[in-house]
């Protein structure tokens, strides 16, 4: 599993070369497919265990994080999942840009977003899901503000960062209260802790955490505005991220979580209240939208919800029904996204008004939308006919759920009508347009004629056994199986579904003579989560600049000062306690240690008194070399070369900053000068007083005696200095030199930030 | 600035002080000195001659981009950190190997890393100043 993954990042990190080239692209659907065939290998000889891959086999370090992953039902059939359909996707993505170079980038963020999709179903480490959720949500950023030179996909861009950001924060907090209550992080460890959770004093607020990470990854009521704003980004992403996979990332948690955190009153009512609101919401919202991204956008919005619903009933039965909606949904959404991108790519407008009579211009997208549509509409021979029974059969008990399912199941009928009889069948064409390139077709196709081939044998074929062995890490408890049929017998679940399709075929030509009230309806905006977010947005922007003024004002003294008080308030503070009195005598220093106590004073004196920056300058240098000396003779012999060569650097760049400074500078006036020299005179009191105690108070660290004992015997060197900086400390000394670096490069910046400018206006 | 004397001068040291430069660094195990100390040389080399002449000619003679200098540099200490974890040995371990009867170890490869990111970082930072009328 371990290897999968790291292939698909290489692969990420090889496409900006090989999605250039014209025929070498195609090597990118390489990794994606040996990794479905691994998932479908190991789930193939998997036999109801789960594995656990532990690739560097090091124990859970002290925070509890450990690279570990886990093949499970579960795991295994998402991950053929997300590989499988994004292998498709992938292949369409080659076809769907005409520039190489856009390609190249998005193939590579694609691929990132696919490892980071794969890690959060395969880890088996809490944290480590956290880091590979945040990275879904960094790649999805990245591809909804795929076309950054539009300020509208900029800003969805961040509106679906910052909302699936702060989930991500509330599911660390959510994962670091869950992970030490339960004293381990790994989800194989969790398995009989059922119980013992949802006991605890912290199980409420572990769950609302873990739903707000979930619900606002999965773009559910208050948080689904994000998700139709998404659809800024290029097709094939919202087709792969925005449907079939990542908005999934929240139903898979509240899966594999379901055994440990569900079956609690909590659990229950707020998911089925969760998840009902988003469904209702969605199916009302998804009718008045022209955009044809944004309809499709509001039905797996009602999609999701039907499966937060689900998972909030939480049995057996419901988990069975969940796993199918969830593969059903998949199969039919996504291509149908990519058809939509077909209508965009081809006839430069996705408005469901202009479009219309595309099947003689677009033949082949046309059998693709028709076998999509028949699937949306949950008809047999598609196997969402099955999921949607099993839906409307596991909340039998619910009346009420129920009859939002049934409604969401008139839209979608509403809506695969409209693909079908007015877009793709109906008048003329009224838009010039062709068929796709063949990616493009092949695409949505094959997704279509996958889900016809798992519908095929639906009880003893590939799809019962990936429900079973799924269903069975969310709902552990056994239960007889479900035998996958079409034909139950005339029952009322056969009536339900003909109801649905009765009703949604009598709306669609009531949908037809209503375009006008749909318009004005579209037109309006209604207040809603989505203002809300701009308000606080704009708040927080607001509040930031305040206060980023307030602590950044850009006067360098006032930085000085403050940073002096504190420390002087630091020392106060840890010499508080132990205020002795100190002693010291004049008696064994010599002549020249007095010498250059004298250089340092007088030079600091001059420094101050000085009227031009330049002899300033050149006074603190006199300071500088006195204290070198000083150095050199009490035996530093390196500190003082160092000191000395750090001493004239500084000086030269100094005196090369102050040139472009005015020569003459303004003296400050007396009470700011009087408070200056009191701060100083503090300061440095505060300085020698802890120089001092130090002093007196020598404590002996055994470290000391290390570093001296082992300096020539293990690292080879008499210089102590030497070997504390290349090797006992080597850690410290790399941190030291990439802080150098960073600076070094800031510095280069800033410098020629102007010239960088100037070339970049003209 | 135009001096003659300064300028025979800084021409005439700019070689002595990056030998001193180089032998400072690897002296610097033993005695005092190493690659921090090394890098401050050989960097003030390089701005004498820039204040003598120009900076644009001192530049010409590192000939490098000071910036990827320092980046190069600090890959090498990395490296020579990370190398002992091939043979699963903490990060940093120092390893050390003998050839011709003098010990040579990733101490020394990170000295000289350290070496490269000082004299990178300085030039960077001085040559920009020095070129900022």
């Amino acid at each position: 599993m371990f290897t999968s993954l790291a292939l698909i990042f290489l692969a990420s990190a090889l496409a900006p070369l090989l999605g250039r080239h014209k025929y070498f692209k195609f090597l990118l659907l390489a990794p994606i497919l040996i990794a479905f065939s691994h998932y479908f290998k190991l789930w193939s000889a998997l036999d109801g265990q789960s594995l656990i891959e532990a690739p560097f086999s090091l124990e859970e370090n002290a925070f509890g994080f450990r690279v570990s992953f886990v093949a499970d039902g579960l795991s295994l059939v998402l991950a053929q999942l997300i590989s499988g359909v994004g292998a498709f996707v992938m292949l369409y993505t080659l076809g769907y840009f005409s520039a190489p170079a856009k390609t190249a980038r998005f193939a590579s963020h694609l691929l990132m977003f696919m490892g980071a999709m794969l890690g959060v179903v395969l880890s088996n480490n809490l944290l480590l899901i956290f880091v590979f959720w945040e990275l879904t949500s960094v790649s999805s950023y990245l591809l909804i503000g795929f076309n950054h030179e539009d300020a509208a996909a900029r800003k969805s861009a961040l509106q679906a960062l910052l909302v699936t950001g702060i989930g991500g924060l509330c599911l660390l907090a959510g994962f670091l209260i869950l992970g030490s209550s339960a004293g381990t992080f790994e989800l194989s460890q969790f398995a009989d802790w059922g119980g013992v959770i949802s006991s605890s004093p912290h199980y409420g607020l572990i769950t609302v955490l873990i739903f707000l990470g979930c619900l606002t990854k999965s773009a559910q009521f208050p948080f689904h505005f994000w998700l139709p704003n998404a659809m800024t980004a290029p097709t094939p992403a919202s087709s792969y991220l925005h449907s079939a996979t990542m908005v999934k990332a929240g139903i898979f948690l509240l899966m594999r979580l379901s055994p440990i955190l569900g079956g609690t009153v909590l659990w229950h009512q707020s998911l089925t209240l969760v998840g009902g609101l988003t469904l209702a919401l969605a199916s009302a919202l998804a009718l008045i939208q022209f955009d044809l991204k944004k309809v499709l956008a509001y039905t797996t919005l009602a999609a999701l919800g039907t499966l937060v619903l689900l998972l909030g009933v939480n049995t057996p039965l419901a988990a069975k029904a969940c796993i199918l909606f969830t593969l059903a949904h998949a199969l039919y959404k996504a291509p149908l996204f990519l058809i939509v991108g077909n209508l965009d790519h081809e006839c430069k407008t996705r408005d469901l008004r202009k479009l219309s009579g595309i099947r003689t211009l677009m033949p082949m997208t046309f059998v693709a939308a028709l076998l999509c549509c028949v699937a949306m509409a949950s008809l047999p021979p598609f196997f969402s006919f099955i999921a949607k029974e099993t839906v409307l059969e596991a909340l039998h008990e619910f009346p009420i759920l129920i009859s939002l399912v049934l409604i969401s199941s008139v839209v979608f009928v509403l809506i695969a009508c409209v693909f079908v009889m007015k877009i793709f069948l109906g008048k003329q064409p009224s838009v010039p347009g062709h068929e796709a390139p063949w990616p493009m077709v092949v695409a949505p196709l094959g997704l279509a004629l996958l889900a016809i081939f798992l519908s095929a044998y639906p009880d003893s074929g590939l799809l019962g056994g990936w429900m079973d062995s799924a269903s069975l890490i969310i709902a552990p408890q056994t239960e007889e199986a479900l035998h996958l049929a079409y034909w139950h017998g005339f029952n009322a679940l056969l009536f339900l579904s003909v109801v649905a399709i009765v009703s949604g075929v009598l709306l669609f030509k009531l949908w037809g003579k209503r375009q006008r009230l749909i318009e004005s309806l579209n037109k309006k905006t209604f207040f809603g989560p989505s203002e809300i977010y701009d308000w606080s947005y704009k708040a927080l922007l607001i509040y930031s600049k305040k206060f980023f003024a307030l602590i950044q004002h850009g006067f360098l003294y006032f930085y000085l000062i403050t940073i002096v008080l504190f420390l002087i308030f630091l020392v106060r503070v840890s010499l508080s306690n132990s205020m002795v009195s100190l002693s010291f005598s004049l008696g064994d220093v010599n002549f020249f240690e007095l010498t250059m106590a004298g250089a340092i004073i007088g030079g600091a004196f001059l420094a101050v008194r000085s009227a031009s920056a330049v002899a300033a300058l050149t006074a603190l240098g006199l300071v500088g070399f006195g204290i070198a000396f000083l150095y050199l003779i009490n035996g530093a012999p390196d500190l003082a070369l160092t000191q000395f060569l750090v001493e004239t650097l500084t000086l030269v760049l100094l005196v090369l900053s102050f040139r472009v400074l005015p020569r003459k500078q303004e003296r400050s006036s007396a009470p700011y000068s009087i408070f200056v020299a009191v701060v100083s005179g503090v300061f440095a009191s505060a300085i020698a007083y802890m120089t001092l105690y130090s002093a007196q108070n020598e404590a002996r660290s055994s470290i000391r005696d290390f570093f001296g004992e082992f300096s020539y015997s293990l690292a080879h060197g008499r210089n102590v200095v030497n070997v504390i900086l290349v090797d006992f400390r080597g850690l410290d000394t790399m941190g030291e030199i990439t802080v150098l670096s960073i600076a070094a490069v800031g510095v280069v910046t800033l410098l020629t930030w102007n010239k960088v400018k100037g070339t970049a206006e003209k | 600035m135009n001096s003659l004397i300064f300028e025979r001068v800084a021409a005439w040291f700019f070689p002595i002080l990056q030998a001193f430069a180089i032998y400072i660094l690897f002296r610097g195990h033993n005695a005092a000195g190493g690659g921090f100390i090394a890098g401050l040389i050989s960097s003030s080399a390089y701005v004498l001659y820039a204040i003598a002449f120009d900076p644009s000619k001192a530049m010409k003679k590192f000939k490098l981009n000071p910036l990827m200098f320092a980046g190069v540099g600090l890959f090498v200490a990395f490296i020579s950190g990370f190398y002992p974890t091939v043979s699963e040995l903490p990060f940093f371990t120092g390893i050390w190997g003998e050839v011709f009867g003098l010990a040579i170890g990733t101490p020394v490869f990170f000295d000289i890393g350290v070496f490269m990111v000082v004299i990178g970082v300085t030039l960077s930072i001085v040559m920009n100043l020095l070129r900022h009328e």
